[in-house]
């Protein structure tokens, strides 16, 4: 078992901030600009005294000037919540030649500990949820230590089996994640109804967010000499050639990526890509780091 | 010519043949699995299904031959009869005069050679050492295949002969020359044959007899025995053929004589194991043994040469019975005329001298086992 959450990931969180690109809630007091006015430190308008306001919220230097009442309203900062997606299809257990225990799942875990991490540190709210076989396995959303601990719980808890249940059984997806929240999703998204998911959730006002994993071995394909290759998904298997197979598959392969990245770029769904071989947060950075933050891009 | 084996139930071992068969067969079938998730973006020319197919095959290919050839070397493989080609052959005895023979057998057809030990070709000088000619022409008739036509050159007189008429199993042709100049033929002599007599005081008495004996040759063959009487302090000379000594005690230098390849017939010897009793009496007591000297012979007389002791020297076939002594047994006759040695009355064909292959299929086999593992251990591309 590897270390959930390694020192050197931890670290390095400090230069990563989750942050929404829409304005998000109207609840509660947090980091995040919400579209509800208020008390707040950032200015956003003036508006007529109402009565029932209070007067100290009354900007008595403009009255002085206009001799009107004015309430002087600041954006209300808001918490986030943060819905963290884990894919656990058998597809997940995919590892490369050179590191044969470390799956893609360990590795879509550590990330996940990563933002909930980040998340703690924010003070937002976040939950986790894994997509497998059996359907949908999601903590509620919540803040606090104790809750960062229960979601830990429940990823140590996750194995990677059997391919994505039909959408029938995803729908208390949807009644769970509320609008405006943000949703990160962390697979390897060769399945096109995780990728579908993420564009209707996207296109349902939530902040979607996807991290693509990519095994070393699938970017390269290393591979020679007669090979059964067997997806652990649907149990398929080909007898093939490695080293002839090798030019044709790479080509195909990065079609196929060019094509997830104009999908999720087409669903406004900021992306990055995560390699089995690299270090766990590249995508986070690119994703969430503080310099250029916006600029995302696999 | 035809393959004989001599062991065939080896050839069982054939069935080690389908070992490096499966091997090279059965690794095909070993593909690694790999679990992969971009299953669906790969895919490539399908040999996937093809189970039967040989990797390697130059190697499969030599390893068969490697362990054919360890089993036909346990069969012990032997080549029988024509192995040297059916061309006629035309041997030549040394001797005989080559030019008037190739005169006489025109064409390049035949093959030519010595009738020597080994059979050398014609071109090939041969030392002129006396042959065994009787012998190598009976070996060369085993050896050669029934139907090879064989034609003999050979001087009018034969040497090498051994007594037997020469039989062979093939109609000879015979191409009888006179003998060239290089190797006269020795006539038959007539010189006279000098017989020592040495005696001294113990052996006075029988002089007389001795004396006796060669008269009694001489008178059959006149002046062929020439008599050389003295005392035992004169050396008896090289040019004699027999010694009668008729003294106690033999001195090294008639050991000497003896030796070098004299015939001695002397009084009573000390006895000896290796002694061969050539005469006795009626009632079976030996009178006379032969021991081999060196390249000479020693008749000792049991008894002294006197009437008392043996009453035998007044017999009439006395000198006849001392001669056959000193001749011994007649050795056969090595010298012919060639034209009165030839036979080729169908001796019964015996089965030739089986060529044995061992030799040749060692050293294939180390070769194959070189090139195997040449081959075998040079890197392997990536298995296509």
């Amino acid at each position: 078992m590897h270390e959930l959450l390694p020192a050197a990931l931890r670290a390095r969180l400090k230069a990563l901030r989750l942050v929404a690109r829409a304005a998000s809630g109207a609840h509660g007091l947090g980091q995040h600009s919400s579209r509800s006015r208020g008390v707040g430190l950032e200015f956003a308008q003036y508006r007529a005294y109402e009565p029932g306001d209070e007067p100290r919220r009354v900007d008595w230097k403009l009255y002085a000037r206009s001799d009107r009442y004015f309430v002087r309203e600041s954006e209300r900062d808001s918490p986030l919540t943060a819905w963290i997606v884990l894919d656990a299809t058998a597809s997940m257990s995919q590892a490369d030649v050179a590191r044969a225990d470390y799956t893609k799942l360990d590795v879509a875990k550590s990330l996940a500990a990563g933002v909930i991490e980040l998340a703690l540190r924010q003070g937002d709210r976040f939950a986790v949820v894994a997509l497998s076989d059996v359907g949908i396995d999601a903590t509620p959303a919540g803040s606090g230590p104790r809750h960062r601990d229960r979601c830990i719980e429940a990823l140590l808890r996750w194995r990677a089996q059997g391919a994505l249940p039909d959408e029938s059984a995803l729908r208390p997806l949807w009644e769970r994640i509320p609008p405006a929240s943000l949703v990160l999703f962390i697979g390897d998204f060769f399945d096109d109804a995780l990728l579908a998911l993420a564009e209707r959730l996207a296109a349902a006002r939530r902040e979607v967010l996807a991290i693509q994993l990519i095994g070393g071995d699938e970017r390269t394909f290393p591979f020679s000499g007669g090979h059964r290759f067997v997806d652990m998904e649907s149990g398929a298997e080909l007898r093939l050639d490695a080293a002839r197979a090798r030019e044709d598959y790479l080509k195909r392969f990065a079609a196929a990526r060019r094509q997830w990245s104009q999908r999720l770029s087409a669903s406004g769904i900021r992306h990055a890509t995560q390699f089995l071989d690299e270090p766990l947060d590249a995508s986070l950075n690119r994703l969430f780091g503080i310099r250029g933050a916006e600029g995302a891009e696999a | 010519m035809n393959l004989v084996l001599l062991t065939p139930l080896a050839l069982l071992g054939f069935a080690a043949l389908l070992l490096p068969v499966l091997l090279h067969l059965s690794r095909r079938q070993e593909h690694r699995v790999t679990p992969f998730a971009a299953l669906r973006w790969l895919a490539g020319p399908a040999f996937a299904r093809r189970r039967l197919r040989v990797i390697r095959p130059w190697l499969l290919l030599l390893r068969l031959l490697l362990l054919a050839s360890c089993i036909a070397l346990l069969a012990q493989p032997v080549l029988r009869g024509d192995w040297r080609g059916a061309r006629p052959w035309v041997v030549v005895v040394p001797g005989a005069d080559l030019a008037a023979a190739r005169a006489r057998l025109p064409g390049d057809a035949a093959r030519w050679h010595w009738l020597t030990a080994g059979f050398p070709e014609i071109d090939k000088s041969i030392n002129s050492e006396p042959q065994a000619t009787a012998s190598l022409l009976r070996e060369l008739d085993t050896e050669l295949p029934p139907d090879t036509h064989l034609s003999i050159v050979a001087p009018a007189r034969l040497g090498g002969l051994d007594g037997e008429r020469i039989r062979l199993t093939r109609t000879l042709e015979w191409i009888i020359l006179p003998a060239t100049a290089a190797s006269p033929m020795p006539a038959p002599t007539s010189t006279p044959l000098r017989v020592a007599i040495r005696y001294d005081a113990s052996g006075e008495p029988g002089l007389r007899f001795a004396r006796a004996v060669v008269a009694a040759w001489n008178a059959l063959d006149p002046d062929h025995y020439v008599a050389d009487i003295q005392t035992v302090e004169h050396p008896v000379g090289a040019d004699s053929t027999w010694l009668w000594w008729l003294a106690d005690d033999i001195p090294p230098a008639v050991d000497a004589w003896i030796n070098a390849g004299g015939i001695a017939l002397t009084t009573p010897a000390r006895p000896d194991t290796q002694a061969q009793t050539v005469w006795s009496d009626a009632e079976g007591n030996p009178l006379a043994t032969e021991t081999l000297r060196g390249r000479g012979r020693r008749i000792a007389l049991s008894v002294p040469l006197t009437p008392i002791t043996l009453p035998a020297v007044f017999d009439a076939n006395f000198p006849q019975r001392v001669m056959s002594l000193l001749r011994g047994a007649a050795p056969a006759p090595v010298q012919a005329y060639a034209e009165q040695s030839l036979s080729s009355d169908g001796a019964r064909r015996a089965t030739s001298t089986p060529f044995r292959l061992d030799d040749s299929l060692i050293a294939l086999i180390a070769l194959l086992f070189a090139l195997e593992r040449g081959i075998a251990m040079r890197p392997v591309r990536s298995v296509a």
